[in-house]
């Protein structure tokens, strides 16, 4: 298999052994074009919510009356703490303390956790209940918006699971060590949050109640 | 090159001729200094003496705000004209036509109730506007000789409006991509003078023409309503069944009935086409004709159905 | 500047599949691009003979008219997202922009070699489209897959939708790695105004691909779950809008085209000046309008949907922004000719493109006029006149800047030089052959003959006939040119570090060159366009 260290024709230039500096500029910057092409992804399908919910709003009030605001709220609570934690974990990372950071990454873990076995007590009752993607406009827009949301989520689980393993080996709080790992998945996983936070008063607040 | 039919079409040509006028200023001047500037200062040795210039900043901004200012003398024209092809004028009657797009044909229904499929019959000189709706993919509805265009969509309305000047014969395109007959799917705008317009109106007829037997008028119903394009008369298998030899088939339906192909049979079909279908065929594809076509139309294409026999 | 120092092992070097495929050597990547692109422009190129054969003549002759419909629409897709889209960018921009600016390699190499094996992946998606009977399951919708009509269709959409939402990655991925890379790695002394023009058009561009693709990426999504699911976002049937799907997905489409562009203005800026021996005119007007263009692109989409029952007021407000276009491109055409003034101009075959390309490009460019009008686009409105005009920006411009790019770096690339009388009369057939297939088109257009006709009628025979003609020389041409090119590969003469004796970076290192790019990181004390100062070079 392809070894990351060192390529065949030995060009690979390994960001490892740059300066710290260096890869951390680099990281960050990449990190928020990234970002930017996400808040475009999720602006796709806010157009599509706004436009719809202009040509049928009874729909939408009925759709959004249909949620559960409690559910949705404390899926709101639960993914902000665990922004909280991840920004702990980034701070301490900073700070070089590895053992917060492990804490920290571990709690926004459990967060994200939270969040899908919350996702889960949403979703199962609707899917039962015939509430499809695809029964209404709103119901469409409902599932494709929290489910790609959803999706980033899983991502972002995967990401910090990785990162909660490396940064027990001390990849990023040895000496010399490069802590940009860590402050861009803290960029990502605040970016799943905030889109949550207009997700969350568009289809749960607005309309319906 | 194309002529136009209506006064506004005139209008929209003057604003052409205009921008052409426009871009072929442009389009030599740019081209006769760049030839210019290629010829007197191709490289004649080694030894050239070159100019240090890296830029002028007055030139900068002499050739941004030129191009600016004509930009919008060119908009504001365009703006100016388009209102009277786009806005029906304000106070004026208007007689409205509604238009059906639907794979791969037009359909027009009269104040009168009379409906006409692929010909659309205008008295000349008066305002007409076409009320538009797509019955299946989006369409776009094209007279070039009146530079009118608009696209007939499925999910609301829209309009169009044109004032013919002459009486005669104008090309109808469809011009947004509809599928397999897209290229097909033409039709003619017939501009009648006003006693030919009355007579018409009143009996469906032009000046001088004869009922067609139920036999004929049947076969012009076939092909000018499109059922030509989808339902083959000699055996091929196109997107539908072919009518050689259909009228007493027994055929299965895709529910896995069975049903003998009769004049319901035929006018169920045209009506409402989804509720039965010919195993084999795929859902979906068929148009409702219903309100379209009068009961003696539905009896002439029966009447021709009932003749396609292979012998 | 270059030795001929024997030491060296140029990038071309260790030879093997294993080796360029896992590499991440931004030259290597940009060469796999090309043979990649290539190969699809060839598949995509050969559907448009088709299309033109068939074209010959009113009526049925060569295909049916499903067949007709995927040869232009296979003809669309394959050149939109598997050639013109990576075009440039990621070629010549790969192999030059870490050169240019005096770096080892863009930013991400990692990520630079995951943008080629998406894009492969990508491809192979979209090829798979093709597996299973041509009149049932190969696609007809055209490459804009317009709703309802692509839900309804009975073909492949999936796959071709999922492809291109695939490929998307591949973009944003190139993109995202040059804005890091002219950012943070410029060499010392490189500042962000001694950068060549074509670094300039190469960030513009990408910022372009990373804020535009997510916006199709999402539509296509849609699609996809609309046809698997029925969710009817764009159904008209079950309350979703149909226009919407055109909103968004021309959002991305149309700044998509100054993808393609962009980085062509950037090619002939970078020519120019070489062959006039002159400063570049205007270099920051070049560079800034370059930014006005990417910037403006996102805003004017509204003009692709001038007659598909928008409110009155949107129409020409769009119609507005659409002119604003128009001010940074003519901006660069005069500043392009400005550079030929008072110099010492020659005609290799690098620089016959360049002109050609400027040449091409005002039509392109004052085609657009009565397009962005609104009184006048109504009549020509998806008509033949549409179509020609794209082509003269997508051939007329893209493509003759890509092969004349390549011309001008063939001998960096390889480190050999073709042959140039031949190059010559490939770019003079192509010129002819372009010409003549795509202006009886603008003629036809205006005359009413609508885009997408598997078939028409008898009055626009003569058009369709000389365009076809033109468009088997087009064809021609193109075999002409890259058998040049190929040929010159094995057979080439042996070409020095400099042969056209520029100043730019990408030229002060042997060719071809190293695996490195440059033995030490090169120090920039002047700006790259500083021919007249005292008759250096």
């Amino acid at each position: 298999m392809f070894n990351h260290k060192n390529a065949p024709d030995g060009t690979f230039f390994n960001f490892h052994k740059e300066p710290p500096l260096v890869a951390y500029e680099f990281f960050k910057l990449g990190m928020w074009i990234f970002l930017a092409t996400e808040v475009l992804f999720f602006g796709g399908l806010f157009a599509a919510y706004f436009i719809l919910k202009y040509k049928w709003p009874e729909v939408f009030a009925a759709g959004s009356a249909y949620l559960d605001v409690k559910l949705g709220a404390t899926n709101t609570v639960v993914l902000l703490a665990s922004s909280l934690t991840m920004a702990l974990a980034v701070d301490a990372a900073q700070r070089k303390n590895k053992g917060k950071l492990t804490l920290m990454l571990g709690a926004t873990f459990l967060g994200a956790c939270g969040f899908l076995v919350i996702k889960g007590m949403e979703w199962y009752p609707k899917l039962t209940s015939g509430k499809l993607p695809g029964s209404d406009v709103f119901f469409s827009v409902y599932y494709m918006t929290t489910g790609l949301h959803l999706i980033h989520v899983l991502i972002g689980m995967y990401y910090i699971a990785l990162m909660f393993f490396r940064s027990r080996t001390g990849r990023y709080t040895d000496e010399g060590a490069s802590h940009a790992g860590v402050e861009v998945g803290g960029l990502y996983w605040h970016l799943v949050d905030v889109i949550w936070i207009f997700l969350f008063p568009l289809l749960y607040l607005l309309g319906g109640h | 090159m194309i002529s136009d039919a209506t006064e506004v079409a005139a209008r929209v040509d003057m604003v052409q001729i205009f921008i052409f006028g426009m871009m072929a200023f442009w389009f030599i001047a740019c081209n006769a200094v760049l030839v210019y500037f290629m010829l007197r200062y191709r490289r004649k040795g080694p030894d050239d003496k070159v100019a240090n210039i890296k830029g002028n900043h007055m030139l900068e901004i002499v050739w941004t705000v030129i191009p600016c200012i004509l930009v919008l003398i060119i908009f504001y024209y365009g703006v100016v004209v388009w209102k009277d092809l786009r806005v029906p004028p304000e106070g004026e009657p208007v007689y409205e036509i509604s238009v059906t797009g639907q794979k791969w044909s037009w359909s027009f229904k009269y104040p009168n109730g009379a409906t006409t499929g692929n010909e659309l019959i205008v008295p000349v000189g008066t305002n007409i506007k076409l009320n538009m709706k797509s019955a299946d993919v989006i369409h776009s509805f094209f007279i070039p000789e009146f530079r009118v265009k608009e696209d007939v969509v499925p999910s609301q309305y829209t309009y169009m409006w044109f004032n013919a000047k002459y009486a005669g014969e104008y090309n109808i395109f469809c011009t947004e991509y509809c599928g397999k007959d897209h290229s097909h799917m033409l039709g003619k705008v017939k501009v009648l003078d006003a006693d030919n317009w009355e007579n018409w109106e009143k009996t469906g007829l032009m000046l001088g023409e004869e009922i067609l037997p139920p036999l004929e008028n049947g076969e012009k119903l076939f092909v000018k309503r499109g059922c030509k394009g989808c339902h083959s008369i000699d055996g091929v298998k196109l997107v539908g069944p072919t009518m050689l030899d259909a009228y007493g088939r027994s055929a299965a339906f895709d529910d896995g009935q069975s049903y003998t192909i009769d004049d319901n049979y035929i006018v169920e079909s045209i009506k409402y086409p989804e509720r039965h279908i010919v195993a084999g065929y795929p859902r979906g594809q068929m148009p409702s004709f219903d309100g379209q076509l009068s009961d003696s139309e539905l009896s002439d294409i029966i009447t021709y159905i009932k003749s396609i026999k292979s012998e | 500047m270059a030795t001929e120092n024997k030491e060296y092992s140029p990038y071309l070097e260790p030879k093997g599949f294993y080796n360029w495929f896992w590499t991440v050597d931004h030259k290597r990547i940009g060469l796999m691009y090309l043979y990649s692109i290539l190969f699809f422009f060839l598949i995509a190129g050969l559907c448009a003979l088709g299309v033109r054969a068939e074209l010959f003549y009113p009526g049925e002759q060569i295909v049916d008219h499903h067949g007709y419909n995927v040869l232009f629409t296979l003809h669309g897709a394959l050149m939109v997202f598997l050639f013109i889209v990576p075009g440039i960018p990621a070629t010549l921009g790969n192999f030059l922009l870490p050169l240019m600016i005096g770096a080892k390699d863009v930013a991400f190499p990692r990520l630079n070699i995951l943008s080629y094996w998406v894009y492969v992946l990508g491809a192979l998606v979209v090829l798979g489209s093709l597996i299973g009977p041509p009149g049932s399951s190969w696609l007809d919708t055209g490459w804009t897959f317009y709703t309802p009509y692509s839900i309804e269709s009975s073909t492949g959409v999936i796959p071709v939708t999922l492809g291109a939402f695939i490929l998307g990655f591949a973009s944003i991925l190139t993109g995202m790695n040059f804005i890091v890379t002219i950012h943070r790695m410029r060499a010392p002394g490189m500042t962000w105004h001694r950068m060549p023009l074509f670094v300039w058009s190469l960030y513009s561009a990408s910022l372009i691909q990373v804020l535009a693709t997510p916006v199709v990426a999402i539509t296509l999504l849609l699609l996809i779950m609309e046809r698997l699911l029925g969710i009817g976002i764009f159904s008209a049937a079950m309350g979703g809008d149909p226009i919407l799907f055109e909103n968004m997905f021309w959002f991305y489409s149309h700044p998509v085209v100054y993808i393609m562009i962009l980085p062509a203005m950037g090619v002939v800026a970078e020519i120019l000046p070489v062959f006039a021996r002159k400063p570049i005119f205007g270099y920051r007007a070049i560079a800034y309008s370059s930014l006005a263009i990417a910037l403006v692109s996102f805003f004017v989409w509204g003009h692709h949907l001038f007659v598909s029952g928008m409110s009155n007021w949107s129409r020409w407000i769009f119609s507005l922004l659409t002119f604003a276009v128009a001010i940074p491109t003519a901006i660069k055409v005069f500043n392009w000719i400005g550079t030929l003034y008072k110099g010492s101009v020659s005609f290799e075959s690098p620089m016959l493109y360049a002109c050609g390309f400027i040449f091409l490009f005002t039509i392109a460019g004052l085609t657009g006029l009565p397009l962005a009008t609104l009184a006048t686009d109504v009549h020509l409105h998806d008509t033949y006149f549409v179509v020609a005009h794209f082509h003269y920006t997508m051939q007329g411009g893209t493509v003759v800047a890509l092969v004349g790019g390549l011309h001008f770096w063939w001998p960096k690339i390889y480190g050999r030089m073709f042959n140039e009388t031949v190059a010559q009369v490939g770019f003079w057939t192509l010129f002819i052959g372009f010409n003549a297939t795509f202006i009886p088109q603008f003629i036809m257009g205006y005359q009413g003959m609508p885009r997408r006709y598997a078939d028409y009628l008898g009055e626009f025979h003569d058009m369709h006939f000389l365009s076809s003609v033109g468009a088997m020389i087009n064809g021609l041409a193109y075999f002409i040119i890259f058998g040049n090119l190929i040929w010159a590969v094995y057979k080439g003469k042996r070409a020095s570090a400099n042969p056209y004796g520029s100043l730019s970076l990408e030229w002060q290192t042997p060719s071809p060159p190293p695996l490195t790019n440059f033995d030490e990181v090169p120090t920039v004390t002047d700006w790259t366009y500083g021919y007249g100062d005292e008759q250096k070079a």
